[in-house]
């Protein structure tokens, strides 16, 4: 085999057992890596009905064949397994540099059964796989974890993927964290990961990535990085990494505010990108061979907030802990994120529950006397921090939204759930869809809960007709006989968008099973089904083509989506809060619109072939070799 | 004759470690950058990256005990015919930028050819021509 290392590790924590198993021809060549692996291992082997606390749910990390060469973006991989917050399908995706280090030790992927009796971690080299004690390292945080790993190890080159205190305290929305930085965010994996008492992957390996045409590979490789490093939207990124977004979102009436109340923040200037780079940024960094250091690195010299604020602030968490809560003190939230990359949790979802106390207070659902006497009135930085604090650590009233937005919502009951912005458990991430219709219908059809990665469909948020033509104009022809623009650009125009959505969603399947990052298949748009197909080619010998990629594509995302089903999901789970279908955004850019999901939807549903129910029809399976699969979930002809 | 140093402005580094994989690539043919002649060394915090690798100050050549090491190209190379393996390059080189690899026979260093300055993607990576003359040693010019 060229390109995959051919091996996956299977770790039995229940049998203090280690096995090296081939990697099956046909799931390499199906499925690709990633995602691919991850969907087809999950759906075998983790039952209806697990709890995905407990030892019998499977935490998965995958590669994929292009993982640990000099194709651009190669440093990602993807951790899987049944979500604790969804109850579903579980999926997160770190970049950072831990990812070639699993192939540089010999595997494509590593599948966590049972539960470890007592804290351990797992040492990958160039010799193998070891569980060893990590009774040591239970209680860190996540950087100290990954110091003292390297410290104790004498080995600077190692990384790591960790859990801290939050995800030793199974708080439900846990992130992994990788190389410090880099997170492995949602679904709750962090949680899954100390449920196995599984603290810390750490590899170093030497072993070559074999690579079918050396040659081919190399310049294909050479001219797709730089074509990504010359795309006319990477210098935005490039300068300003995603906090760029923080003023443009919120122009547009995109940028979650309040609970979701409102879609653009009036303070969003004080906690911008430009903003972040003049005052606070002190060096820049890039994932593994990605040319685009979109990763900024801030310190906080003095004051209260006084801060090595690390890697890895994201537009996502200026968002969640910053507009979403009403706060405007950007050290607060610079801070704010450095804490919660140290005890391990998604900002999207810590915010999010945040964001819903404080609507709960607004409305005088909750008093003081729930909260422990803490004043959740919008917008005050203290809270923001002591609230991270009391959540990653269980303490008081932090123990109850540790559970997350949604359980919180079921128990109060009543009126409390008008106020949950959540999609199958997930909280809503940062963008409003009244301001952007493609992404409404994204938070709905994404398997993992309300996600605005799974499709990615960015070209409409700020409308880029070129690239909306280039790569949609065509499908639009074949499905409708009508031309994409000007609809397909316009971000408030339903028309269109579950064409952009669903095609965005196989582009990034594929991408995800690589496995690479959407900022480079995505936005900027610059790798699309040919190229991925080709760098294949030359690094598997496998002649796959676009037609093909496609099709595994959109396997992948069904077999993902067939995972919720027999968890017994359905039609019903596909659905948005009200406060985006019936409460028209009150002011700003996209003042007065709502969400047209059923419009989208049915659309959407024609478009993936699923009835009523949500579940695909019987010649779809069959077109995508999922036949085993629609037996047991009951579909037949 | 002259030497041609690659130089490495550590300030402008963002860790991508484009340029090992491009030397692996093109020195090795493989996709590793365990194997390369150029190395970035990481401090995870605000210091950022340090960049290793030979300056070409031919130093190992000097002290090599079998002459396995000869200017070819700008750039000094181990002639792994006459390389006994000795490690004494490896020991004397004074900026630590000759290596033992993992499944590479002789030491690794790097041979000035170039290929990891083009695919740099910050520019961090540039290289001089260094006139070369035996009795007063190497003499900066661009």
């Amino acid at each position: 085999m060229k390109g995959w290392m051919g091996k996956i590790l299977r770790v039995d924590f229940g049998e203090e057992r280690i096995r090296e198993e081939d990697l099956p021809e046909q799931l390499a060549r199906n499925y690709i890596g990633g995602n691919g692996f991850a969907a087809r291992i999950l759906w075998d082997e983790v039952p209806k009905g697990v709890d995905p606390l407990g030892p019998e749910n499977k935490l998965i990390f995958a590669t994929g064949p292009l993982n640990g060469t000099l194709w651009p973006t190669s440093g990602r991989f993807k951790i899987a397994a049944k979500s604790p917050l969804s109850n579903g399908w579980g999926e997160g995706n770190a970049g950072g540099h831990f990812a070639p280090e699993i192939k540089y030790c010999g595997f494509d992927a590593i599948i966590f059964e049972g539960a470890a009796k007592y804290p351990v971690y797992l040492h990958l080299s160039d010799d193998g796989a070891e569980i060893r004690n990590a009774k040591h390292l239970w209680g860190k945080d996540s950087w100290e974890t990954h110091e003292s790993l390297r410290k104790e190890l004498k080995n600077q080159g190692l990384h790591t993927a960790v859990i801290g205190q939050a995800g030793e305290k199974l708080v439900r929305f846990a992130a992994v964290m990788v190389d410090k930085y880099a997170t492995a965010a949602r679904s709750g994996l962090g949680a899954v990961m100390g449920s196995k008492k599984l603290k810390a992957v750490v590899a170093c390996g030497s072993k070559d990535v074999l690579i079918h045409n050396p040659g081919k590979f190399y310049e294909f490789s050479v001219s797709a990085q730089r074509r990504l490093l010359t795309h006319q939207f990477s210098e935005s990124l490039i300068n300003y990494g995603t906090p760029l977004l923080v003023s443009i979102m919120s122009d547009i009436g995109r940028f979650p505010t309040k609970n979701c109340q409102q879609g653009s923040f009036p303070y969003a200037d004080e906690i911008s990108g430009e903003l972040l780079a003049k005052k606070y940024r002190v060096r820049e960094e890039s994932c593994f061979a990605c040319p685009l250091r979109c990763k900024k690195y801030h310190v906080i010299n003095d004051g209260r907030w006084k801060t090595d604020g690390g890697l890895g602030l994201e537009y996502e968490s200026l968002h969640a802990l910053g507009s979403l809560l009403w706060n405007r003190d950007v050290e607060s939230i610079i801070y704010a994120n450095a804490l919660c990359n140290k005890y391990g949790v998604d900002t999207d979802d810590i915010g999010g529950v945040m964001g819903f106390a404080m609507e709960l207070w607004e409305k005088g659902i909750l008093t003081a006397k729930d909260t422990g006497e803490i004043d959740l009135s919008w917008g005050n930085p203290d809270v923001v921090v002591e609230l991270v604090h009391e959540i990653c650590r269980r303490k008081g009233f932090g123990d109850i939204l540790a559970e997350g937005t949604h359980r919180v919502a079921e128990r109060l009951g009543g009126e409390a759930r008008r106020y949950e912005m959540t999609v199958k458990g997930l909280d809503i991430p940062g963008q409003d869809g009244r301001g952007q219709k493609s992404m409404g219908l994204s938070h709905v059809t994404s398997n993992r809960g309300a996600d605005h990665l799974t499709s990615a469909e960015f070209l409409s948020e700020v409308g880029f007709p070129e690239a909306i033509n280039e790569r949609f104009e065509h499908r639009a022809q074949e499905l409708y006989g009508r031309s994409i623009l000007p609809e397909g650009a316009d971000r408030l125009n339903p028309k269109f968008k579950p064409l952009m959505v669903l095609d965005s969603e196989h582009m990034a399947a594929v991408a995800d099973s690589l496995v690479v990052c959407k900022f480079s298949t995505h936005w900027p748009p610059a790798i699309y089904f040919e190229d991925a197909a080709r760098a294949l080619y030359y690094a598997t010998g496998i002649k796959y083509t676009e037609k093909e990629l496609r099709l595994i594509g959109e396997r992948i995302f069904v077999l993902e989506r067939a995972f919720n089903l027999r968890e017994g999901f359905s039609a019903k789970d596909d659905r948005l809060p009200d406060r985006f279908t019936k409460e028209p955004s009150p002011g700003g850019a996209s003042k007065g619109h709502v969400v047209e999901l059923d419009e989208m939807l049915v659309e959407y549903y024609r478009l993936r072939s699923l009835d009523q129910r949500g579940y695909p029809t019987v010649e779809k399976m069959k077109e995508l070799s999922l036949e085993d699969v629609a037996a047991d979930l009951g579909i037949d002809g | 004759m002259s030497v041609v140093r690659v130089v490495a402005d550590d300030k402008k580094c963002v860790g991508c470690e484009i340029c090992e994989l491009t030397c692996a690539n093109v020195n090795f043919g493989v996709n590793n950058p365990k194997k390369s002649a150029i190395y970035i060394s990481r401090l995870a915090g605000p210091e950022g990256f340090h960049v290793v690798l030979c300056n070409q100050c031919g130093r190992c050549a000097k002290e090599c005990p079998e002459e396995a090491i000869a200017l070819v190209n700008g750039g000094y190379r181990i002639d792994e015919e006459r390389c006994t393996l000795c490690g004494i390059c490896v020991e004397v080189c004074p900026i630590e930028a000759i290596w033992w690899r993992p499944n590479v026979k002789t030491p690794v260093k790097c041979i000035s050819c170039k290929a990891c300055v083009s695919n740099c993607p910050t520019q961090a990576l540039s290289y001089k021509e260094i006139a070369f003359q035996v009795k007063s040693g190497l003499r900066g010019k661009e």
